[in-house]
Order: C-alpha cells, then sequence, then structure tokens
C-alpha cells in the first residue's frame, strides 16, 4: 500500500487539463440556457471529445478507443467534474450500450452502430425501468410479438433518461409470450423516429426534464436489432449495468460532494454547537473518496465492478444525503425558498437537490443492499414461495 | 490515485500473524502472545516511516480480528521512543538500555517489564495514569500526557498502584511528577502513530467480530430459516459492513499519513484524529450490532462477543472522546485547511 499520493497518471492528468482548458467554454451553463441551444452545445461537446480522441475512454483500441486504465478514468471523472465539464448526451451509448455490444453483438453491428456511438452522431437512451418495474426489473412487460419480418414492440418505459433528446433506445423486452422474470428478455434497439413512438418528458421537482416516459405503440423492429441472443436480454443488461457501477465515475460525484460539503462548513463552521459535526461530516466525506480509492486499487487488480461498486455507491450516496439534510438545516428555512435551483448549478439550494437522488438512481440503496447482502456478504436467501 | 494494493511483504505479515493469532486458540496467556508475535519480527518495523506504520498496522489489524489480548500499537510506539530517546543524553540512559529494549525487544519471561499508558487526570502534585502492561509485574513506565509529552517512570516515582484493579489490561498509578523524568522525544509524533495503529487494532477488532457474526447469522435457526435469510437483518448487516470497509480504508491512510513527514503535523494530527473518532463511532455501532444479532446469548460470558465489546469500546475512547476529536477537527478546518489525500 503507498498513500503518497503519487499520481502514476500525472501525465495523462496533465494533458487533459490542458485540453479541458482550451476547449470547454467556462460559462456554458448561462451562456446556454435556453434549452435548444443547450441541447446543441451538449452534442458540439460530444463530438469535441471525439475529436480530442477522449470519447473512447471506455473503449478498447480495436473500437477505436483508447484502453484507458481503470485510474486515469478515475482521473477522467474527475478532471471533467472539477472544470464543471458538461456531461454532453452520448455517454449511455459511449458507456453502456458500446462495452455491451462488444461483447454480445454481432460483427455487422459492432461494424455499424459503433462508429457513430463513439462520434456522437447518434444518440442513445436506456429503456429499462417500467411504472411496474422499478427496483424489480425483471418484472417487466412491455413486450414484441414476431410479425413478419420483424418484431411489433407494445408497451412502455418509464425514467428514461434523455429520451427526448435521442435517437435511439435499447430496451428491455418480453420477446417470449408467457415467460416471467429474468426468463424470456431480449434487448432490442428501437429507433425512436418509428412510428407508434411516443415520448414524455417527466418534470422534475428540480424544474428540469432529465427524464422521460416512451410509450410504444405496435413499432416495428428489424429482426436484426437484437443485442445477443433472443431470450438473453438479462445477461446482456446485467453486464451493461456493471459498467454503470464501475469504481472510476464516482469520482466526479465525489468533487461534486466535495463542493457541497465546502458550503455547508462555511455555514457550520461559524456555529460553535454545529462545528463538531460538520468536522464529523468532512471525515464521512473524505473515507468516501477513500474508499473509493481502495475500490479502485481493487478494480485494477481484477476485482469485479458491479458488486464492489454497489459498496462504494451505498457509502457515498447516502453520505451525501445526509450531508444535504444538515446542510439545509444549517442553512435555515430560506434555502428553498423563492429558489430558482434547477439541480444542477453550484450553489447550496442546487446541490441539496442533486443530493436527493443517488440513493434512487441506477440502482436504489435497497437493490444495493441485497446486492451486497447476496454476492460479497454470502448471506443465505429464501427462495420465494 | 491511492495504491490500495497489499504488496508481497505486507501480505506476508498479515498472513503470518493470522497464523500465529489462530495458534494461540484464544488462550489468554499474554507472554505467549508476546513471544509469537516478537517472533514475526513485528519490533523490528520502522514504525516512524510511512511503509512501516502500514506494515505495524497489519500486524495491528490481525491482532484485534482475532482479540489476541496483547497492543501492538502500544508495542511499537514504546519501541520506537526507546530507539529515538537512546539518542539523547539522559540518566536514563543505562536503564533504558538495559531494561526497555531487553523487554521488548526479548519479550523475555525473566527481564522486567514495561508499561505503556496515558495520564488520566493531574493535579499540582500527582498525576494517575492508566497502564497497559506487557506483564502484570511492570516495574518501568511510559506514560503519555494530554500534551503529548511522554513520562519514562521508573518503581521509585511510582508512589500508588492499585494492582488490586488490575484487569487483565490495564491498571491505575500514581506518581509525583515532580520526580519523573520527561522524555526529551517528539511525543506528539509518537502518540499519533500510536493513536493510529490503535485505529487498526480497533477496525481490526470490528471486523473479526462482524466476520463471526456473519457465520452466526447464516448458520441460527428461528422460524424454520437462518435469521441471516431476513432482509430486515441483511441490510442492517450491509450497512454495519459498508461502514466498515469506509473505516478500513480510512485506517490504512491515517497509519500511513502518521508517519509520513512530509506533512506538517497540525495536518497529521487533523486526519489521524478525525478518522480515528470516526472510525471509534463506527466500530462502537458494528459492535453493538452484532451483540444484537447474538440475541440472549451475547450477555453471557462464554460468548465471544463480550471480548471484542470490550476491546472496541476502549480503544474508541483512547486519546480522548470523538467529540473532542472533532471539535479539535472543526477547529483545523475553521483555519480554512481541508482533508485531502
Amino acid at each position: 500500500m503507498r498513500f503518497d499520493a503519487s499520481d502514476i497518471d500525472s501525465d495523462f492528468r496533465h494533458r487533459l487539463r490542458e485540453w479541458i482548458s482550451d476547449n470547454l467554454v467556462p460559462d456554458w451553463r448561462t451562456r446556454f440556457s435556453d434549452e435548444i441551444e443547450n441541447v446543441e452545445f451538449q452534442r458540439s461537446w460530444d463530438v469535441a471529445l471525439f475529436k480530442g480522441g477522449w470519447a473512447g475512454m471506455w473503449w478498447p483500441e480495436e473500437f477505436g478507443g483508447v484502453r484507458a486504465t481503470a485510474a486515469q478514468r478515475a482521473v477522467y471523472e474527475e478532471e471533467m467534474a472539477t472544470a464543471g465539464a458538461p456531461p454532453g448526451l452520448a455517454r449511455a451509448g459511449r458507456r453502456l450500450l458500446g462495452p455491451a455490444i462488444m461483447r454480445y453483438g454481432t460483427s455487422e453491428q459492432k461494424g455499424t452502430l459503433l462508429p457513430p456511438i463513439l462520434s456522437g452522431e447518434t444518440i442513445w437512451c436506456q429503456g429499462f425501468s417500467e411504472p411496474e418495474a422499478g427496483s424489480d426489473l425483471a418484472n417487466l412487460s412491455t413486450h414484441a410479438v414476431v410479425d413478419g419480418d420483424g418484431y411489433l414492440v407494445s408497451g412502455q418505459k418509464t425514467w428514461t433518461s434523455l429520451a427526448h433528446y435521442s435517437d435511439m433506445c435499447f430496451a428491455l423486452v418480453r420477446t417470449e409470450p408467457g415467460s416471467v422474470g429474468r426468463n424470456g428478455i431480449s434487448m432490442l434497439l428501437i429507433d425512436l423516429s418509428s412510428p407508434g413512438v411516443e415520448v414524455r418528458p417527466i418534470l422534475q421537482i428540480t424544474g428540469r426534464t432529465d427524464f422521460c416516459e416512451v410509450f410504444f405503440t405496435d413499432v416495428r423492429v428489424p429482426p436484426d436489432a437484437i443485442v445477443g441472443a433472443p431470450g438473453a436480454g438479462w445477461e446482456v443488461a446485467k453486464y451493461l449495468l456493471s459498467h454503470e457501477r464501475g469504481a472510476a465515475m464516482i469520482f466526479s460525484h465525489l468533487v461534486r460532494m466535495r463542493g457541497h460539503l465546502d458550503q455547508y462548513l462555511e455555514v457550520a463552521l461559524a456555529d460553535p454547537e454545529e462545528a463538531p459535526e460538520a468536522a464529523e461530516l468532512s471525515v464521512k466525506v473524505f473515507c468516501a473518496a477513500l474508499l473509493a480509492n481502495k475500490i479502485l486499487s481493487s478494480q485494477m487488480n481484477g476485482g469485479e465492478p458491479g458488486t464492489t461498486g454497489s459498496i462504494a455507491k451505498l457509502y457515498w450516496s447516502e453520505t451525501w444525503r445526509e450531508l444535504g439534510t444538515k446542510a439545509f438545516v444549517a442553512s435555515g428555512e430560506q434555502l428553498l425558498v423563492h429558489s430558482r435551483a434547477d439541480g444542477t448549478g453550484d450553489d447550496l439550494a442546487n446541490l441539496f437537490l442533486e443530493s436527493r437522488k443517488n440513493t434512487i438512481s441506477a440502482g436504489a440503496s435497497e437493490v444495493q443492499r441485497d446486492i451486497v447482502a447476496r454476492r460479497v456478504l454470502g448471506l443465505p436467501f429464501q427462495k420465494k414461495g | 490515485m491511492l495504491d490500495y494494493g497489499v504488496d508481497e511483504d505486507e501480505q506476508l505479515l498479515i498472513e503470518t500473524t493470522r497464523r500465529w493469532c489462530n495458534d494461540l486458540k484464544g488462550s489468554g496467556d499474554r507472554t505467549l502472545a508476546a513471544s509469537r508475535l516478537v517472533e514475526v519480527g513485528v519490533l523490528d518495523i520502522r514504525v516512524d516511516q510511512p511503509e512501516g506504520a502500514v506494515q505495524a498496522a497489519c500486524v495491528a489489524r490481525e491482532v484485534g480480528r482475532s482479540c489476541t489480548p496483547v497492543f501492538v500499537g502500544d508495542w511499537v510506539t514504546a519501541r520506537g521512543i526507546i530507539v529515538e530517546f537512546l539518542d539523547v543524553s539522559s540518566s536514563l540512559q543505562p536503564l533504558l538500555e538495559d531494561h526497555l529494549t531487553t523487554a521488548l525487544a526479548g519479550i523475555d519471561a525473566a527481564a522486567p517489564r514495561v508499561s505503556i499508558g496515558r495520564v488520566l487526570k493531574s493535579s499540582s502534585n500527582a498525576c494517575s495514569a492508566v497502564v497497559a502492561p506487557l506483564g502484570f509485574d511492570a516495574v518501568t513506565h511510559l506514560v503519555a500526557g494530554e500534551c503529548g509529552q511522554w513520562s519514562i517512570l521508573t518503581e521509585q516515582d511510582v508512589v500508588a498502584s492499585e494492582s488490586g484493579s488490575f484487569d487483565g489490561r490495564s491498571l491505575l498509578l500514581s506518581w509525583d511528577p515532580s520526580l519523573d523524568e520527561t522524555a526529551s522525544v517528539d511525543g506528539a509524533k509518537w502518540s499519533l502513530i500510536g493513536l493510529a495503529l490503535q485505529t487498526a487494532d480497533m477496525v481490526g477488532a470490528a471486523e473479526g467480530a462482524f466476520e463471526r457474526t456473519k457465520v452466526y447469522v447464516s448458520e441460527r435457526h428461528q422460524f424454520g430459516r437462518p435469521i441471516g435469510s431476513f432482509q430486515a437483518l441483511q441490510h442492517r448487516l450491509v450497512d454495519v459492513f459498508v461502514a466498515l470497509e469506509a473505516v478500513s480504508a480510512a485506517s490504512w491512510f491515517a497509519c500511513w499519513v502518521s508517519a509520513d513527514e512530509s506533512r506538517p503535523l497540525e495536518e497529521r494530527e487533523a486526519i489521524v484524529r478525525g478518522i480515528h473518532a470516526y472510525a471509534a463511532q463506527e466500530c462502537v455501532k458494528a459492535l453493538n450490532e452484532c451483540f444484537q444479532f447474538h440475541g440472549g446469548i451475547a450477555m453471557t460470558e462464554e460468548l465471544w462477543v463480550h471480548h471484542y465489546l470490550r476491546r472496541v469500546m476502549s480503544a474508541a475512547v483512547t486519546g480522548g472522546r470523538p467529540r473532542q476529536h472533532f471539535r479539535a477537527l472543526a477547529d483545523y478546518l475553521a483555519n480554512g485547511n481541508t482533508l485531502s489525500a
């Protein structure tokens, strides 16, 4: 073990920092506050990342990536968050679908789908959750029937991030009639411009519309628009989601959380009653960073990202929610009154809203606890029925 | 990025210590435990170097995990103080050379014993300390005061010893501070290293208790199924586990930092004290949960869990209560400092 913070990737960090400085419009949030302008800007950022050679951080060289190490990915997340870079729209394609196609896709899919994902030309969204299949994802009921040469898809997805700006959707769909649970599910690739698709943005408490409901009514999908074997969608989804829980991604959240902590400390340290609690919370936030480093080390040595990532996510997301609540209380009742917080800015009101979502998104804390109980601790499980 | 990968030396220390501790099978024989650990080479570790502090923590964690009745942090800290003290001129030097080093380096049953402890309270003409002897018949004591100064007491200095209160780990003794000789060593440095290693021991003990509890809930049946299959318990177990993972990561880091003199002492103190205080709270919570999951049997002498509870609770208040540490950390942060790796 070595904790002298010797950054073996310092060249990488330096190069990235320089590129960001040369390419990022610092006041993009205010300059492109109009929705249409903002979407255009996010798209242009995706393209800039591609041209700068940063889009393939998660991809091997044979598919145009740079085969970055887990530590380099963490550095990437940390630097992007520190600079306040935009998230872009191409993340779901680049980070989730891309790796799944590399593993489960056909040669033709690799040839036709991967290049536009990497370049940011095609924007993808993830159609997994449904109104009756949230944490219990395998309870999904959106279904597809074989109709001549292809499938007809009907059903509803929800919490579909950025669907209203996306071109395509990779969706979990029940393709075997009468199947239940994890069996009989396939991952279909659905063109959102097809007849029968309706996308409705969901207004959030932040005033933003990051998520959507997506309705499918007899939407025609070609027979080759399927990732993996028919009925094997659950396996593909599990692999795909393991990329969502890798240690590297934590580092961008940590940057935001530290910013939140700094603002809380400004208020709390001035109050002798609050100060010891604030110090304790500082240690917890610091521990979240240390735990992320520990898990990153473990993943670099071959640890499985999904399960170890669940440990880290539970800790940092619960800690951040606690921080959000304490910072709110310390700031007083005026924090959200007349606020225009949209959950993306850097003030306390925005950070409070941002801190609420992380124990729910990308696998709720309760689901993460089940994962850790079963796969890490190996606790006995009672079969249903 | 920090490197949590365990290197070959660390792995060897962990495995060897684990083997020695297992061989003892909870015999409670401190002299045997001590001699076994000396064979591991613990006293040769240069604990005032960051790499050495982490190596000592490897041993401390395993000793704590098995609740073996010795305290590695005390030993290596005392050893470090002695080595440093031998470099300075002092009337105690012959005593140290003949006495303490023999006792610490050899753990010879016939050698005079050394104890290490901490001042509990002081008045104008007397001090009282709790000390942890490496053997009950300790005749020389290293005692850390509240300001990080270390005093070296001989038999002649001690005016009262409540040996009747010896509970197998520590006893109270009193002396007239005008008689003692204060070691001109960097007391704050050694106190900090000792505290970080105490944290490592405490986290190891909590992890050991958790591991044993995990086995118990998988085997204990109620309502026709293992109690560990109930989600209500599983989620609580996961919360304990995740918190211990976090304080474990922090504890390794604290040990490194405690001996990393490239950082100012003020920063080292803030990090080590803050982590100790937070780890103490989480470890106590963990033990409370382990206790609870065992039900009524946890209240019996024959079950192992109370040994771990005592060990963790004692470590949790070593060097001050958590709130005192947090208050000191708050002062550090209020001066514009941050906790950073």
